[in-house]
C-alpha cells in the first residue's frame, strides 16, 4: 500500500509542474495588470510606467519565468504585490477557513445525503422516495449564490439568529465560529447532499437486489444488518468515487460562497488576485489548489482500499 | 520673502477654490477659527463620544496602506480616517488647512513656508515637526502617484521645529492644489517610516483614527486615536477635512464585495453604514424604518471619450456626430437607475467656475444632424470599437450609447471586459479601439486643473494634444486670480464642446445607507466615521 500512495504521489509531480507553468503563461496572455488596481481611470501613463518599475513588472518574461521557478525551489511562492504579504503566509491564513467550509460542507452533505438515499431506496415508489428526489432535483439546481442570499436574509435578516457574514476565528469565539460558519456551510453542501443521495439511492437500489443481500435475509440476518453491512458497505463505493469529486467542486463551490457570506478564505484570495491581476497569488493559489486536488485523489484511492478488499488486493 | 495674506488666493491653492476664505483668514490669523462662520450647519451635539464600534462596509480591499501610491477608492475610505495632509479639500473641493497652520507663498511662487500646528501628535505619541513633513514630502516623491506635486520642488528645508520651506526652480503655482488633492493623498507620517519602502510602513498617521488591525480580505479594525487634535476653527466636518470629531471608541471597515450581503448586513443592524448599494437596492431600503438611504449625488460626470489615434477619432466631425446621436437623458436614466442630473458642464454644480457654455452642444439628440455630420466625416460604415468594463452604470452606459449609434448607422462593436483588461486596452493609443466609456470623480470635483488634465498633458494620450488645451492648462496653471481662472475654463468648455474631444453624458450619483441608530452621518465621495455618533 505504501508503495501505492508513493506511486500515486510521484505522479502527481508532473501535474504540479504543468499547473505552474500554466499558471505562469496564463498571466502573459491575459490582459490588464496590478497596477489598474493601484491607480485610478485617470492615471498618467508616467504614473503607470511608474508603479510597474515599483512592482518589478518591467522585466521580460524569461527573467520572470527564472525568479519564479527560483522561489519555488526555494519553496517561496513570492510576494502578494496588494497584500504587501508573502503568498504562502496569505494562503496559510485562509486556508483553514476554507478547509473548515470544505469539510462541513461535506460533513453536511455525506450525512444527510446518505441518508436520504438509503431511505428513498428502502422506500422506492412511495411518497417519501418522491419527495426525497423531487427535493434533491431542486436542491441540484439552486445556484450557491441565491440560495446563499436566501438563507441569509431567512436566517439573518428575518429572524435574527445567525450573522449576515464575516468570519468569527475558532480560536477567538467557538460559538461564534459556529455561527459563522453554519450558513455557509449548508449553501455550500446542499447541492453535493442532493447528489450524493441520488447517488446513494441509485447504487443502494443495485446492491439491494443481488445475491449476497438476498443470502445474507436467507441466513437470517436482522433488516437493519442486511441494509447497512452488506446493502450501505458496498453501495458506499461509487458515493466515494461521487465524494471525492465533490470535494472539488466544493473547493471551487467556496469561491461563491465565500464572497456571499464574506469569509476571507481561498476562494476569496484567489479571485481577488485574478480580478486584480495579482500575479504571485494567482500563481501560488492554483498551484497549491491543484496540490489540495492532487492529494484528495491520492486519499479517495486509499479509501478504495479501505472499502473494497479486491483493491487491497491489486495493491499489493 | 514677505508674507503674502492672500498668497494662497493666487496660489494654486486656488485652483479649485481660489476664494478658499478658510486658507486666506487661517494665512492671515494663523490657523485660527477661520471656519468657524463659514461652515453654517447644524450642530451635532458631538462633545461627547458615544462609544461603540462603527461598522462600514465598502466593495473593495485597500490594495495599500501606505498613503500616496494608491488612488483606489478602497485606499481612499481608509487613509482618511488614518492620515491627514497639510492643506485638504472642503465638500465644494476647495482648499482648506489641515495640519499646517499657515503658508506663505512667495510672489514669484518659487518658495512655499509652511508653518505646522503645535501639539499634534502621531498615533504613536510622537509630535508632529517639520521635519516629518520634509520626510513625508520627500517619500512621496519617490512613491507617489501624482508626480506633478514634486517633480518641481527642488529642495526642502527644515526652518525650525514647526517650520519648513519648499523651494521650486520655477513657479509651481499648482503646488497646494496638488498637495492637498485626495486622489492619491501626500498624508503626512513619522520620519522614521519614511525611509521605508513601498507599502513597508507601519501605517502610523496624525488622523483620528490609528489602525488597530487588518485582515486580509476581511476588514480593517480602526481604533479612536484619544490624542487626536482637532482643527482648529471649524465645528463641523467638511469634505476630506473640518471637525474630525471621532465619537466611536473603533471602526470597522468590512470589505463586503456583494450587493446583496451588503444590504442584509444593514438590514440586519450588522453594518451601520455601506459605502455605496445599487439604486435599486436602496429604493427598498429607504422603504425600512431600520435604514436611511443617503444619496451623494453628484459623484462622478459619465464620459465617452475618442481614441484620436483612430482614423475617424481624429476626424472632429465625425466626434460631433456621436456627440449629436446621442439622447443622454435615457442612457443617464437607465445606467445609473435614477440617480443621475443632466449637466454638461466639466466641474460639479456649485463650482465657482461651473459655466453655462457648451450648454446648447450638449445633449442635442438630432439623428439627421448626426447623420449629416457622418457623411461630412467621410465614415464609411467601417466598425468602430467601443470598449467598457463590466462595472455597473458604464456597462449600461456602453450598451445604449452603442444603440443611439447604430441608429444612425455607426458600426458599433461593443467589447466588454473586466477593469484591468479594458484598463490595459485604454492605455494603448492604436487602431484597437475607437470609444471608451469611463466615469470620471475626482477631476469635476477638484476643479479646473484637474479636468484639464484629462485634455492635456500625459493623460491627454487618447486627445491627441492640442495647442489649444496646452493654452489653456498654461493660463489656468498661472491664473492671477478667480476671475482669470473662470475665463481659462470658459474657454476650455467652449473648445470641448466645439471639438467633441470626449462627450459628457452627466452626473451619476451613488447611494450610501446608514443605520437608523446612527446620526449626523452626511454622504460624502467616502464614507465618514466622524462627525456623526450613535443615537
Amino acid at each position: 500500500m505504501l508503495r501505492f500512495i508513493a506511486l500515486r504521489l510521484l505522479g502527481a509531480l508532473p501535474v504540479l509542474l504543468a499547473v505552474s507553468l500554466i499558471s505562469f503563461g496564463v498571466i502573459w496572455f491575459v490582459p490588464g495588470d496590478p497596477v489598474s488596481s493601484l491607480l485610478d481611470a485617470s492615471a498618467t501613463p508616467e504614473e503607470i510606467r511608474q508603479v510597474r518599475a515599483q512592482l518589478g513588472l518591467d522585466g521580460s518574461p524569461l527573467d520572470q519565468l527564472a525568479a519564479y521557478y527560483g522561489r519555488l525551489l526555494r519553496g517561496d511562492l513570492g510576494q502578494s504585490i496588494l497584500l504587501g504579504q508573502p503568498v504562502a503566509e496569505a494562503i496559510i491564513e485562509r486556508l483553514p477557513i476554507t478547509l473548515a467550509l470544505t469539510v462541513l460542507s461535506m460533513a453536511i452533505a455525506l450525512s444527510s445525503g446518505i441518508a436520504l438515499g438509503v431511505v428513498a431506496a428502502v422506500k422506492r415508489g412511495s411518497r417519501l422516495d418522491q419527495a426525497v428526489m423531487g427535493a434533491s432535483l431542486v436542491g441540484l439546481s439552486l445556484p450557491d449564490f441565491w440560495f446563499g442570499l436566501v438563507l441569509v436574509f431567512l436566517f439573518s435578516v428575518a429572524l435574527g439568529w445567525l450573522p449576515t457574514g464575516g468570519y468569527v476565528p475558532l480560536t477567538e469565539d467557538p460559538w461564534g465560529w459556529t455561527q459563522s460558519m453554519l450558513l455557509p456551510a449548508f449553501t455550500l453542501g446542499t447541492s453535493q447532499m442532493a447528489l450524493v443521495a441520488r447517488m446513494t439511492r441509485s447504487s443502494m437500489l443495485e446492491v439491494l437486489g443481488q445475491d449476497y443481500i438476498r443470502t445474507a435475509r436467507a441466513k437470517g440476518a436482522s433488516p437493519v444488518a442486511v441494509l447497512l453491512r452488506h446493502g450501505l458497505r458496498n453501495a458506499l463505493v461509487p458515493v466515494v468515487t461521487v465524494a471525492g469529486l465533490s470535494f472539488g467542486l466544493l473547493l471551487s463551490g467556496a469561491v461563491v460562497v465565500e464572497l456571499v457570506f464574506s469569509l476571507p478564505g481561498m476562494g476569496r484570495l484567489i479571485i481577488g488576485g485574478v480580478l486584480r491581476r495579482d500575479y504571485p497569488v494567482i500563481q501560488g493559489g492554483l498551484l497549491f489548489s491543484a496540490a489540495i486536488f492532487v492529494l484528495v485523489n491520492v486519499a479517495v484511492d486509499i479509501l478504495y482500499g479501505v472499502l473494497d478488499p479486491k483493491v487491497r488486493a491489486r495493491a499489493a | 520673502m514677505t508674507r503674502h495674506p492672500s498668497a494662497p488666493t493666487h496660489s494654486g491653492a486656488a485652483r479649485p477654490g481660489d476664494d478658499a476664505p478658510a486658507l486666506r483668514r487661517r494665512t492671515l490669523i494663523g490657523g485660527l477659527a477661520a471656519g468657524a462662520g463659514l461652515l453654517a450647519m447644524p450642530r451635532l451635539g458631538l462633545g461627547q463620544p458615544s462609544g461603540g464600534r462603527l461598522v462600514m462596509a465598502q466593495i473593495q480591499q485597500p490594495p495599500s496602506l501606505d498613503p500616496g501610491v494608491s488612488s483606489s477608492p478602497g485606499s481612499r475610505n481608509l487613509y482618511f480616517h488614518v492620515y491627514e495632509l497639510l492643506f485638504t479639500r472642503d465638500e465644494t473641493g476647495r482648499i482648506i488647512p489641515e495640519l499646517a497652520r499657515s503658508v506663505d507663498v512667495s510672489p514669484d511662487f518659487r518658495e512655499f513656508c509652511f508653518r505646522l500646528r503645535e501639539g499634534v501628535r502621531f498615533h504613536n505619541g510622537k509630535e508632529l515637526t517639520a521635519a516629518d513633513a520634509v520626510a513625508s514630502l520627500n517619500r512621496y516623491r519617490q512613491f507617489g502617484l501624482t508626480t506633478a506635486l514634486m517633480t518641481p520642488v527642488t529642495a526642502m528645508e527644515v526652518t525650525s521645529r514647526y517650520e519648513f520651506v519648499v523651494r521650486c526652480e520655477q513657479g509651481h503655482r499648482s503646488f497646494l492644489f496638488y498637495l492637498s488633492s485626495p486622489r492619491a493623498m501626500a498624508g503626512i507620517i513619522p520620519e522614521e517610516e519614511a525611509g521605508k519602502p513601498r507599502n513597508g510602513i507601519t501605517p502610523i498617521g496624525t488622523g483620528p483614527f490609528s489602525l488597530a488591525e487588518m485582515r486580509g480580505d476581511s476588514h480593517v479594525l480602526l481604533r479612536r486615536f484619544a490624542d487626536y487634535a482637532t482643527v482648529p476653527g471649524f465645528e463641523e466636518p467638511t469634505g476630506f477635512g473640518g471637525q474630525k470629531f471621532a465619537s466611536f471608541d473603533q471602526v470597522m471597515i468590512r470589505f463586503i464585495a456583494e450587493d446583496g450581503a451588503r444590504a442584509a448586513g444593514l438590514q440586519a443592524g450588522e453594518v451601520h453604514v455601506v459605502e455605496t448599494i445599487p439604486t435599486t437596492v436602496a429604493r427598498r431600503l429607504a422603504r425600512q424604518a431600520r435604514v436611511k438611504v443617503h444619496e451623494a449625488l453628484p459623484y462622478a460626470m459619465q464620459l465617452i471619450r475618442f481614441n484620436h489615434a483612430t482614423e475617424m477619432g481624429r476626424r472632429p466631425e465625425f466626434r460631433r456626430a456621436v456627440m449629436a446621436a446621442l439622447n443622454c437623458e435615457e442612457i443617464m436614466a437607465i445606467a445609473f437607475d435614477g440617480l443621475y442630473q443632466l449637466d454638461h458642464a466639466y466641474v460639479f454644480p456649485g463650482s465657482p467656475y461651473y459655466s453655462d457654455i457648451g450648454k446648447d452642444g450638449y445633449n442635442k439628440r438630432d439623428q439627421a444632424l448626426a447623420r449629416r455630420l457622418l457623411r461630412e466625416a467621410g465614415y464609411d460604415g467601417r466598425p468602430l470599437t467601443l470598449i467598457v468594463d463590466n462595472g455597473k452604470g458604464n456597462n449600461e452606459t456602453a450598451v445604449i450609447a452603442a444603440q443611439h449609434m447604430r441608429a444612425v448607422g455607426i458600426n458599433v462593436d461593443l467589447r466588454v471586459a473586466d477593469y484591468p483588461t479594458t484598463s490595459d486596452a485604454n492605455k494603448r493609443a492604436d487602431e484597437s479601439w475607437h470609444f471608451w466609456t469611463h466615469l470620471s470623480g475626482s477631476e469635476p470635483y477638484e476643479g479646473p486643473l484637474s479636468v484639464m488634465a484629462l485634455y492635456s498633458g500625459p493623460f491627454a494620450r487618447h486627445i491627441g494634444r492640442t495647442e489649444a488645451y496646452d493654452t489653456i492648462a498654461d493660463r489656468l496653471a498661472n491664473a492671477a486670480n478667480d476671475a482669470e481662472t473662470r475665463a481659462a475654463f470658459e474657454d476650455f468648455q467652449r473648445i470641448a464642446y466645439d471639438q467633441a474631444n470626449m462627450v459628457k453624458l452627466g452626473n451619476l450619483g451613488i447611494a450610501q445607507a446608514t443605520h437608523r441608530d446612527l446620526q449626523g452621518y452626511r454622504p460624502f465621495r467616502i464614507p465618514r466615521a466622524w462627525g456623526a455618533r450613535f443615537s
